[in-house]
């Protein structure tokens, strides 16, 4: 049967995990250093196996990245160092993130055309095990203690990043992909993120035409924001009303609108969220995100697949009559997009959202 | 790349259930599930969607089918799913 594949549970998913990948790590205060390591885990281990290593294997199998290739370039470049640990606890570990943040764009800057050959996402999902646990890679393990955790995360990013760089140089070496791709990728990546989405919905707020060209015509239309609409099958729009409260999830992956709005939050990707919202979408909301929909109001959980992916419109908070369009996006944050908070409304803290998630990831 | 070409044998209004497995082997291999034998309301249809970002070969034609929660997870569940569903995968319950 198919479908089985989401249920793998990543037990370092339920923790907190304060690197939004847009904010200053200098504006942060660390409460609760355990949580951030295990976040930086959790992300760390998804992007190296699910997107790193797989889209390489997949590349490796194929024969357009062999062994001797990524050898050659390995050994053409110098092996890295790692950089002397801050002595602060809490400026190693905003290290960290911002080392994975970079890490995250090199992964995805990999996913560039390659001469021989057009890869898409499916290729990659078959390849990391999505439909066959079989395939599945090794997950690392990492030790309790949190100065020694901490030195097994700065190894296995220092780790990753020599891939990555690696597996760049050896694509460029083979001709594959032509050598400023991978930079003119990373800019790209970079202009991508949710601030787009609040862009789309502050538009739709005070222009009900563009709205109505939103749900009816679909991503072509954000276009009129000078923003690159991306081509990933449909984007879905669920409008929230005074009657009606949208979410979103992917049971079966975790498919979201990133060629529009970048990664979603941390905690999308995390069977706790999938499972959970899905089958106890109010209970959820209340719990994980201290968010309470009234019992008039129908919540609808909208299940992506890779064809139609997800944008929810929140409400237009009341009392906002007299903002600019350039105020009004900025009342819309990633977790409202999802439908996890409201426009105008801080978002619950994730080690609330963590506490929320526990027990049933 | 998002263009529409085939319309696939359900329409708006129809009330569907969800197979146990596809009415032939499909490309596509996966439909969510919980859905599975479960009876849901056709309320999108979008016929064949081109993607080839994300899969090579189009999928079979897509709807939007609404279920209610309930009749899945029991009566604590009071809210909607609202979940894709690949027409392989689908037969008419009543009209």
């Amino acid at each position: 049967m198919s479908g089985d594949h989401e249920h793998e549970h990543d037990h370092d998913h339920e923790h907190d995990h304060d690197h939004e990948h847009e904010h200053p790590p200098g504006h942060m205060h660390l409460v609760d250093p355990d949580a951030n390591v295990a976040a930086i885990v959790a992300d760390l281990e998804y992007f190296r196996r699910k997107r790193l290593e797989a889209r390489l294997l997949y590349m490796l199998r194929r024969g357009y990245l062999p062994f001797a290739t990524l050898l050659k370039a390995a050994q053409s470049s110098p092996a890295p160092e790692q950089a002397q640990p801050e002595s602060d606890l809490d400026d190693r570990i905003k290290a960290l993130q911002e080392r994975l943040n970079a890490l995250v764009t090199g992964i995805l800057s990999l996913q560039v055309p390659i001469r021989s050959a057009s890869i898409a996402i499916e290729d990659t999902r078959l390849e990391r095990g999505d439909y066959d646990e079989r395939f599945r890679l090794a997950k690392n393990t990492y030790p309790e203690p949190l100065l020694e955790r901490i030195a097994v995360v700065e190894q296995v990013m220092l780790d990753s990043e020599f891939l990555v760089a690696t597996a760049q140089r050896a694509l460029i070496e083979s001709g594959e992909v032509q050598p400023l791709a991978f930079d003119e990728r990373i800019d790209a990546l970079r202009s991508l993120g949710w601030r787009n989405g609040a862009r789309i919905v502050a538009r739709a707020w005070v222009d009900p035409g563009f709205k109505e060209r939103l749900i009816t015509q679909g991503r072509e239309t954000v276009r009129e924001l000078d923003i690159p609409p991306g081509k990933l099958g449909i984007l879905g729009i669920a409008e929230n009303t005074e009657n009606v409260h949208n979410v979103v999830v992917c049971t079966l992956c975790s498919c979201y609108p990133h060629d529009l709005l970048g990664n979603p939050p941390w905690w999308y990707r995390t069977d706790g969220y999938k499972e959970r919202v899905i089958s106890d979408a109010r209970g959820m909301l209340e719990e994980a995100f201290d968010l309470a929909i009234p019992a008039g109001v129908e919540i609808r959980v909208h299940d992506s697949t890779s064809d139609v992916r997800w944008l929810v419109i929140p409400q237009r908070p009341p009392g906002t009559e007299g903002l600019s369009e350039e105020e009004l996006a900025q009342l819309v944050t990633p977790e409202s997009l999802v439908g996890t908070a409201l426009a105008g409304q801080a978002p619950a803290a994730a080690t609330v959202v963590a506490r929320g998630l526990e027990g049933i990831v | 790349m998002t263009a529409l070409v085939e319309t696939g044998r359900f329409k708006v209004g129809d009330v569907v259930r969800v197979r146990t497995s596809p009415t032939f082997p499909t490309v596509n291999p996966r439909t969510p599930p919980y859905a599975l034998g479960h009876v849901g309301k056709v309320i999108k249809a979008y016929g064949v969607i081109v993607n080839p970002q994300d899969h090579h070969q189009p999928y079979e034609p897509l709807y939007t089918l609404e279920f209610d929660a309930a009749q899945i997870w029991g009566p604590h569940a009071s809210h909607v799913v609202v979940a894709e569903v690949h027409d392989e995968w689908l037969e008419l319950f009543a009209q």
